[in-house]
């Protein structure tokens, strides 16, 4: 699905930061179905990916100033808007479970009695070896900093650098092979 | 630096996903600057990742943008347009997007507080002016009213004084001038049943300082004295004669003397029959 832009990168950013309605509208019309399989990848259920993504195009109209278009392109900076609010409604969502079903063992979004579907870069994701596929699980998936990841599987911080690193050079690899 | 190695250690698909540690990110964003190759790696990344996405995008129903475009109306509030404005670069052309409503209402709102302030400072004025004439108003009724009340009594007084001289018994005694002060005039009601002596001064000058007139009975060539005079008074009662031949009036010293001095005779008359 490649799109042909009716603005520049820069005509688009400048006119969201005026907040041009139609300029919006046109961003929603060309990214929120990307942006959605962002979400999908990290939220599995549907209804609550779609207010996921909801909140995050609000809060990409909201929090257009604060975007610097020197530290990413606006698609990378929606990619970490819609990544970050993903991970925040599991969390609140798991949460809301722990109070009721106790502790929730981490892993894999998998809806129980259902086939599993890779969405998104999980595709990618569950082709990589083990030892970097959970890395790239607990750090893009679920949202855990190198130092909670060195306590969960018990590693030391510089090894969850290294070879999460590692891992996310074979996943752009892969990538980039597959779309470009 | 070998920037290759950097560029393969992984840490430019770390920072494009937003997984690089805060130390990470600052190294990234410095040596980006710094090396065209380190920003040719990132750009390159950022377009993987979107075109990856974009490749496996799953479409979404029209309600989705239904309920974004109806929070977006909701938003349009003042913090946060107030926020808007305050990122602005500050050349950036202000565009109003503030509600039209809003902007009407806070016109008229300030037309109606304008309205009400001159109206309020109209009403004070004149409440002032009205305060003002109010209170010359109370001093002239005072005046009026003090002035009546003065007028009564004098008339109450001469109302007295025609009751004295119409009393039964009571006898009229001219005192004309003297040679020399044929203009000066006074007249004694002298009531021989009760003795009461008044006096009405017609035509008297006024006293000199320090000195008065008295009225003197003279009875059998003899001058007793019958009180001094305030001729301001109108008719005034003096001291009870209970004979006399004739009245004269001299001017003394203030509070009277025992003998006249009659180098200061002004008016005299004799009691009839």
């Amino acid at each position: 699905m490649k799109i042909t832009p009716k603005y520049s990168e820069e005509d688009l950013v400048q006119l969201l930061k005026q907040r041009d309605e139609t300029a919006f509208k046109f961003l929603y019309d060309n990214y929120a179905s990307a942006l959605y399989s962002v979400i999908l990848s990290i939220v599995p259920e549907a209804e609550t990916a779609r207010d996921v993504l909801q909140d995050c195009f609000v809060k990409i109209w909201r929090m257009m100033d604060q975007y610097d278009p020197s530290k990413a392109r606006l698609f990378t900076w929606m990619h970490s808007v819609a990544r970050s609010g993903a991970i925040d409604a599991v969390r609140s969502k798991h949460w809301k479970n722990a109070r009721l079903n106790g502790p929730v063992v981490d892993g894999q979004h998998v809806v129980p009695g259902m086939a599993v579907e890779y969405i998104g870069l999980r595709k990618s994701v569950h082709q990589l070896k083990e030892e970097h596929r959970v890395l790239v699980e607990l750090s893009y998936f679920q949202g855990y900093t190198h130092e909670e990841i060195s306590k969960q599987v018990n590693i030391p911080m510089g090894t969850v650098k290294t070879r999460l690193r590692a891992a996310l050079t074979q996943l752009r690899k892969m990538v980039t092979l597959l779309f470009l | 630096m070998n920037v290759q190695e950097y560029i393969r250690s992984g840490v430019i698909e770390s920072y494009v996903l937003d997984l690089a540690t805060p130390e990470e990110r600052a190294e990234v964003e410095r040596y980006r600057l710094q090396y065209p190759e380190v920003e040719a790696s990132i750009l390159s990344m950022e377009a993987a990742l979107e075109a990856n996405c974009m490749e496996n995008a799953v479409p979404l129903t029209q309600d989705v943008w239904d309920v974004i475009a109806g929070r977006l109306k909701q938003s349009n509030s003042l913090p946060d347009e107030q926020q808007r404005l305050k990122a602005l670069p500050a050349n950036t052309p202000l565009r109003p997007i503030v509600n039209p409503n809003w902007r009407k209402l806070g016109v008229a709102a300030a037309v109606l507080l304008c309205v009400s302030l001159i109206g309020n400072v109209l009403l004070y004025q004149r409440y002032q002016n009205i305060h003002n004439d109010y209170t010359a108003l109370v001093q002239e009724k005072d005046l009026l009213l003090a002035g009546l009340n003065k007028n009564r009594d004098s008339l109450d007084r001469m109302y007295a004084q025609v009751r004295t001289v119409a009393a039964p018994g009571m006898q009229k005694i001219p005192l004309g001038g003297v040679a020399g002060k044929e203009t000066f005039s006074a007249t004694v009601y002298w009531n021989s049943n009760s003795r009461e002596v008044y006096l009405f001064p017609n035509n008297l000058p006024e006293a000199p300082q320090g000195r008065q007139y008295q009225l003197w009975a003279l009875v059998d060539g003899k001058p007793v004295d019958a009180g001094v005079i305030d001729i301001s008074e109108g008719l005034s009662l003096l001291k009870p004669i209970l004979r006399a031949d004739a009245f004269a009036i001299t001017l003394e010293k203030e509070g009277g003397n025992n003998v006249p001095d009659l180098t200061q005779l002004y008016v005299m008359g004799k009691v009839s029959g």
